[in-house]
């Protein structure tokens, strides 16, 4: 019975901790700068990708993004956009295994292609 | 003497009679329904299966890739997601669980009990209670600046009703409450409710074929995720149960499989997978 008891206040120490968070309520607004530079996108790709993505790549990755060329090169001709746009869990989503990144980051790599994929 | 015994031999009859009747009715007490479910799961969802007492289970699950693929990713081999889950018996009636998945590292401690049980001419279901906390350590602070540590966790709380109709042939239901502090999509509720529906039907000795449906009741319209339909077969070996099946749900925990599966049936976006369990 004691048992059960300290079970439940644990619980209930959980359930306090309720929240409804979604995307965009985590996500800083920043203004979009002008004209993206790969300098503005390249925290993007250290934190998310090259973990896996290095030279030489991991985990069954086949191509790094440590350099710019590594990553305009991805864009260009591998499929990188489609990629991280796509639900975790569809065909080649990426990142592999994690959430998919909030749009906002999507959208500054995307505006990076739209702007010409300029170095800085 | 031959004579008495002759004479006698009525009596002796009837008063075994009395005695089988004894064993039949009054020795034993309540007769339970066993083995409605063989697996703890039906093929996602928990089945009313506990393990027993001091009973130590280890369970691996894979959901592999999307089959869409083909032989590019060896139907999806290349991009498995694997779940390791132990499950301990602290009584008959009281499991509790760990996990760790890979999809979205998510950690999950567990407590499954059974409240009821399906009585041989009694009462006729199986209610099993099923809770769980997740922690998604997934989420990355450097994508999601304002990101704590409460956005991370996850409930479920779900009752499995099921009901061994025949000897062959079980089902059932599962209302399930789940709460995840953090959603992918704003206009999801954080509180999702779901109704499972799930049935396992004997076709040998070893094996069953077993099917289960999540009816996701207040997603959202614009939510990319679908409702998980599985389908799979159970072959069971001593110590062993292996169940192998195809699902359009990559996630394995219950608030993964009901709210962010997005494999479609009807595009051939389906997965394979196994759950094996192994008890020690």
């Amino acid at each position: 019975m004691k048992k059960i008891f300290i079970k439940i206040i644990v619980i209930n120490l959980f359930l306090f901790n309720c929240t409804n968070a979604s995307e965009s309520d985590l996500i800083d607004e920043q203004p979009i700068a002008t004209i993206t530079t790969y300098n503005d996108i390249k925290s993007i790709i250290n934190n998310n990708c090259i973990n896996c993505h290095q030279s030489p790549p991991l985990n069954g990755a086949n191509t790094s993004l440590l350099t710019y060329d590594n990553v305009k090169n991805a864009v260009l001709n591998n499929n990188l956009i489609n990629r991280i746009s796509s639900q975790a869990g569809s065909p080649d989503a990426m990142p592999f295994g994690g959430p998919r990144l909030p749009q906002n980051l999507i959208d500054q790599i995307i505006k990076w292609k739209d702007d010409g994929l300029i170095e800085n | 003497m031959k004579y008495l015994i002759f004479i006698l031999f009525p009596i002796f009859v009837f008063s075994q009679d009395n005695l089988l009747n004894e064993i039949d009715t009054d020795s034993i007490g309540k007769q339970y329904e066993i083995a409605t479910f063989k697996g703890l799961k039906i093929v996602n969802f928990e089945s009313t299966k506990l393990v027993a007492k001091d009973e130590f289970t280890f369970i691996v699950s894979h959901r592999f890739g999307t089959i869409e693929n083909g032989i590019n990713t060896f139907f999806g081999l290349d991009d498995a997601v694997t779940r390791l889950n132990f499950v301990f018996g602290i009584s008959d009636g009281l499991n509790i669980g760990v996990s760790r998945s890979s999809f979205q590292k998510i950690y999950e401690s567990s407590l499954k009990y059974r409240i009821l049980r399906q009585e041989k001419n009694g009462f006729p279901f199986t209610i099993v209670g099923f809770n769980a906390i997740l922690i998604n350590t997934a989420l990355d602070k450097d994508n999601l600046p304002k990101l704590e540590f409460k956005h991370r966790l996850g409930y479920t709380a779900q009752l499995l009703i099921s009901r061994k109709i025949n000897t062959s042939f079980s089902l059932e239901l599962a209302p399930t409450f789940f709460h995840d502090n953090y959603v992918l999509i704003d206009e999801q509720n954080n509180s999702q409710f779901a109704l499972g529906f799930g049935g396992r039907y004997k076709l040998g000795k070893r094996w069953s074929i077993n099917a289960d449906y999540g009816w996701h009741l207040n997603r959202a319209d614009n939510s990319p995720f679908k409702n998980p339909l599985s389908i799979g077969f159970d072959l069971e070996t001593g110590g062993h149960v292996f169940q192998m099946h195809f699902t359009n749900a990559q996630p394995m925990n219950t608030n993964g499989f009901l709210g962010q599966g997005s494999g479609d049936w009807s595009d051939g976006n389906i997965y394979f997978g196994f759950n094996l369990s192994r008890v020690f």
